[in-house]
């Protein structure tokens, strides 16, 4: 608490734009490199190694290659970056080296694949598709591209099609990519088991860069936090010894301790990860945390800094239709808006989430009737996500169907009573009061 | 190795250039959105870098293979990024008879093991010896050798010494080194584990556009890229007569039953996406995930964009890559950016294909490395009945060293500056006496002329690894000597020791933000953690101190203190 309260109001705003202002650093390193060859240049202190590539790959640019290669290089080192500072403002410069590299072999299936990606990054699911289609026509051999593929198949609700793609590209080469995908469609299917166990295999198979390791070992950490929080708590601590910078440890760390019963740790590790990064989730995490604890003025402090992060995202060109639905409706906030950014992000994203937030922005709106028209939809691969069950509960109760709601409702408590800050308490009584 | 910067040794560029990397992008803003898995990674751990194949210098009744694996393998990043992948499946191949198929094959398969479940430390005091309780998380193989049918397995839970910590952790590095070189009881010598990376290269000076130092490269002034990092190697040493197709130790270098071709592949399972049954596992065929035999083959013979399928495939279905040994791009290149008469060069079976290229990546050279059947294969060719010199010339054949590459491949021998020079055409003229060879195509390299460490006498003949000392990350390629006691800085009571950047947890960071907080660079009460707000302060710091302005305060930033 004491952590940053004085200082909480100058101090957000900053954070808000520090997400693109820490990436500087890196750039700073990358740009300022005196020569050629970075070898022989002072590399900054505390640069990475991927700072140092993607130094050398903007040398390399300068020179003005007369091949793809270096371009598609540069480019996948800032989709790295993205990765590390999620920093959008790289998805411009990728546009640009792509533009340039098509001129040079329009035939190059990396091209559309790079485009897929950051499209995928902009949450623009079905014009990455077209990327997606085209780089498999020109290389019907990359396992890359069905990756790809079918992380676009998955946003657009097309499962069946993102398993096919999945199982071509673990056929073409079992690896870090394919076995972390595979986890996310297991998870999604409701084989938690069979979920870690892909993340396991993920994590033996390794990767050039520690925020991949980091990754699988969080979203494992995510998986055991619904039954057991003591084995979730050593997974993110297994994230933060490979990249102890790496803020979704920290956010897993604080809903472990908020789990159990720790909220002031859970306040400190929310904290840490939103002075890191200041996403707008951990914002929300924060202002949730508040919420339950009664403090209404923080919390409406945070949900304004996860409000003006997910401003700061769509004017960087990201799609926050479905991720600003959700959060507005969960807060009850703009209840119209949150409405018609659900529509538009069902339209884009046909997925089960999509699906569920339309309907709980129709809830939200006292649309009962036609949230119900939903439901099926969401949960159209069973019974497996928490959240859409709780949603789905609360809608079937207020239209009277009290056997459904029950029936949600205990089954979101089962498979991860730890599912929401916000909502772990909610549906505790919810549930009693069905009783 | 791969000259113009791929997905082996040139892994910086590699793991990007060859495996390409398309990674899902960006961190959701909100975690339940959608779930952006990595696309890859470069796969280090079944990234082979080099194939070594040699007769042993100190036993030239063996021959020595080596495939190393982890490239651009950090000293300092030891215990979560340098092993084998335990499911993968490493195997070493010869070929005695020329038909592109394996006869003999040597598997190794790892296994992890943790002493004490209860700590994810890699050792909890100093390792002195294999055994040492200290020793918390190890690797362990079993070697299998498989000729035809049969399947031998040469030894089970052999073991692999420590990733070198540094002087604290693994004091007697080459004495732990020496206990894991595992003799078997059919003669073979098999060792697995850390090394110092052989190669050599200069990559600034390869880069796509072959941007080379100082031209034209054979007279030194490049920097070589990998020095100072390690990589995981597979060494065996074999009697002779267990690998030749007669089984005997060939003596007359014309026969061609003398020579082997070798290469190296990694392997994993494939699984079922989703399992209908429920179950959570299920073990799929094994997949070919790489491959590895001369090097260059990358660059030399297959195309841009077959990067996946080569390492997918296998020799005996090689003639697909065939053009691009007889029209290599890298001709074109030399030619087109340094304007070296390069020979004339064309598609498979035309007038102008590249003879020699097809002899020294497909073939064989005749003579030499060809052998009975000659299937054109893209394999490390050795002739066995070539004795081991006293005196080694890095240019191997081109040198007039027929003990080295493309004759198998040593440890020293330049391999990039042979490419170079082959595809210039310095060994046209064999097959086609006419050709003059460009004056400096004859001479092209990269300026790197051998390793920063010297090889050792005996096997596994590769240098120890370089030390993590504890921890110091790998700042830059030119770190290779021990890094400098690092200074102290001391902030009133407090004293800073260590690197402090975003992320980083302690007392000392309190001492920090203090100390910046006492001097205005810093306004919130320290926390204890590196954040970004302290990251600032440092960098406002850093800047009045007049050191570049990284917000990372490291060895520089404490000198920069201890010297106010």
């Amino acid at each position: 608490m004491s952590i940053i309260s004085d200082s909480t109001k100058k101090v957000a705003p900053v954070l808000i734009i520090g997400g693109l202002i820490i990436v500087g650093a890196g750039i700073i390193v990358a740009t300022n490199l005196p020569t050629f060859f970075p070898n022989q240049a002072s590399v900054a202190e505390g640069a990475t190694k991927l700072d140092k590539d993607i130094a050398l790959g903007e040398a390399q640019i300068r020179e003005k290659p007369t091949t793809t290669k270096p371009y598609i290089t540069l480019s996948s080192l800032y989709l790295q970056k993205v990765r590390e500072t999620s920093d959008a403002a790289y998805y411009a410069k990728i546009d640009a080296l792509m533009d340039k590299a098509e001129k040079l072999d329009p035939n190059d299936g990396d091209i559309p694949a790079i485009r897929a990606s950051t499209l995928i990054g902009r949450h623009l699911f079905k014009e990455a598709k077209l990327q997606t289609a085209k780089a498999l026509t020109l290389n019907p051999t990359r396992p890359a591209y069905y990756g790809l593929d079918g992380d676009v198949a998955i946003e657009l609700g097309q499962y069946t099609d993102a398993v096919t793609a999945f199982q071509k590209m673990v056929d073409l080469r079992p690896d870090f990519a394919s076995w972390s995908r595979i986890a996310y469609i297991r998870e999604l299917y409701g084989d938690v088991p069979g979920a870690i166990l892909a993340l396991d295999t993920a994590i033996s198979s390794g990767s050039s860069y520690p925020e991949n390791i980091a990754w699988a070992y969080v979203e494992k950490g995510k998986l055991l936090l619904r039954s057991n929080p003591a084995a979730a708590k050593e997974s993110f601590g297994q994230a933060l010894r490979v990249l102890p910078t790496y803020t979704q440890a920290m956010e897993g760390l604080g809903k472990v301790a908020f789990a159990e019963g720790d909220t002031k740790e859970a306040e400190a590790q929310f904290l840490k990860a939103y002075e890191g990064l200041p996403l707008a989730q951990y914002a929300t995490d924060l202002g949730d945390l508040y919420g339950v604890e009664g403090n209404t003025t923080k919390a409406g402090q945070y949900y304004a800094f996860a409000q003006a992060a997910l401003n700061t995202s769509a004017k960087s060109g990201v799609n926050t239709d479905l991720e600003e639905s959700l959060f507005l409706s969960d807060h009850d906030m703009r209840p119209a808006d949150a409405l018609a950014k659900a529509q538009r992000a069902y339209e884009a994203r046909p997925n089960i989430y999509g699906a569920d937030y339309l309907s709980w922005a129709l809830f939200k709106n006292g649309k009962i009737e036609e949230a119900r028209t939903y439901t099926a939809e969401a949960l159209r691969l069973g019974q497996h996500d928490s959240l859409i069950l709780f949603h789905q509960g609360l809608i079937a109760k207020a239209a009277g169907d009290m056997i459904h709601a029950k029936e949600y409702l205990t089954k979101a408590r089962a498979l991860n009573p730890n599912f929401s800050v916000q909502y772990a308490n909610v549906l505790k009584s919810e549930l009693a009061s069905l009783k | 190795m791969q000259l113009v910067p791929t997905r082996a040794q040139l892994y910086s560029f590699g793991a990007v250039v060859m495996m390409v990397t398309f990674l899902a992008v960006g961190m959701p803003v909100f975690a339940s959105s959608h779930r952006e898995a990595p696309l890859t990674s470069g796969d280090p751990k079944v990234d082979a870098t080099d194939l070594y194949a040699f007769v042993s210098p100190d036993n030239s009744n063996t021959v020595t293979l080596i495939a190393n694996y982890n490239p651009f393998e950090e000293p300092a990043g030891g215990p979560n990024f340098s092993s084998f992948d335990d499911n993968a499946l490493y195997t070493i191949n010869v070929d005695n008879d020329g038909d592109a198929k394996a006869d003999i094959s040597y598997e190794f398969q790892f296994k992890t093991t943790v002493a004490n479940p209860g700590t994810f430390l890699y050792n909890t005091g100093p390792i002195n010896s294999l055994t040492d309780p200290n020793w918390n998380v190890k690797q362990t193989y079993t070697l299998t050798k498989v000729e035809g049918a049969t399947r031998t397995v040469l030894g089970t839970d052999l073991v692999m010494p420590p990733v070198n910590v540094g002087p604290k952790s693994t004091p007697n590095y080459a004495a732990l080194q020496s206990q894991a070189v595992n003799g078997l009881s059919d003669g073979t010598k098999v060792f697995a584990g850390s090394v110092d990376d052989p190669f050599f290269v200069d990559l600034g000076s390869l880069f796509d556009l072959l941007t080379i130092r100082k031209l034209p490269g054979n007279a030194g002034g490049g920097v070589d890229t990998v020095k100072g990092y390690n990589v995981h190697s597979l060494a065996l040493q074999i009697p002779i007569s267990q690998l030749t197709l007669k089984k005997n130790k060939p003596t007359d270098v014309k026969d061609p039953g003398a020579v082997i071709g070798v290469w190296t592949t990694a392997s994993r399972h494939t699984t079922k996406v989703l399992m209908a049954d429920g179950t959570a596992s299920h073990t799929g065929d094994w997949v070919q995930v790489s491959r590895l035999g001369a090097p260059l083959v990358n660059e030399v013979v297959v195309p841009v964009g077959f990067k996946d399928r080569f390492n997918a495939s296998k020799p005996q279905d090689d003639a697909q890559f065939a053009n691009g040994a007889t029209d290599p791009e890298l001709g074109k290149l030399l030619n087109g950016l340094y304007g070296i008469k390069v020979p004339p060069q064309g598609a498979f079976g035309s007038a102008s294909q590249r003879d020699d290229l097809i002899a020294i990546f497909l073939t064989g050279i005749p003579g030499l490395t060809k052998s009975t059947k000659a299937v054109p294969s893209e394999q490390l060719r050795l002739n066995v009945a070539v004795p081991p010199t006293t005196n080694p010339n890095k240019m191997g054949v081109l040198g007039g060293d027929n003990a080295g590459y493309p004759n198998g491949r040593r440890l020293g021998d330049d391999v990039l500056d042979i490419s170079l020079q082959a595809v210039a055409g310095a060994a046209y003229p064999l097959f086609h006496p006419g050709f003059v060879v460009d004056a400096t195509g004859a001479m092209l390299g990269d300026g790197v002329d051998g390793n920063d460490h010297a090889f050792r006498s005996t096997f596994p003949y590769t240098s120890l690894p370089n030390q993590g000392y504890e921890s110091v990350p790998h700042m830059s390629a030119s770190v290779t000597t021990p890094a400098p006691a690092a200074p102290q800085a001391s902030m009133g009571g407090c004293m800073v020791q260590r690197d402090l950047t975003l992320g980083v947890s302690g007392e000392d960071v309190t001492c920090l933000q203090e100390y910046l907080v006492s001097k205005g660079f810093l306004s919130v009460s320290p926390t204890g953690y590196f954040g970004s707000l302290t990251q600032a302060g440092v960098k406002k710091w850093q800047a009045e101190a007049g050191i570049s302005m990284t917000g990372y305060f490291g060895a520089l930033s404490r000198a920069a203190y201890s010297a106010r």
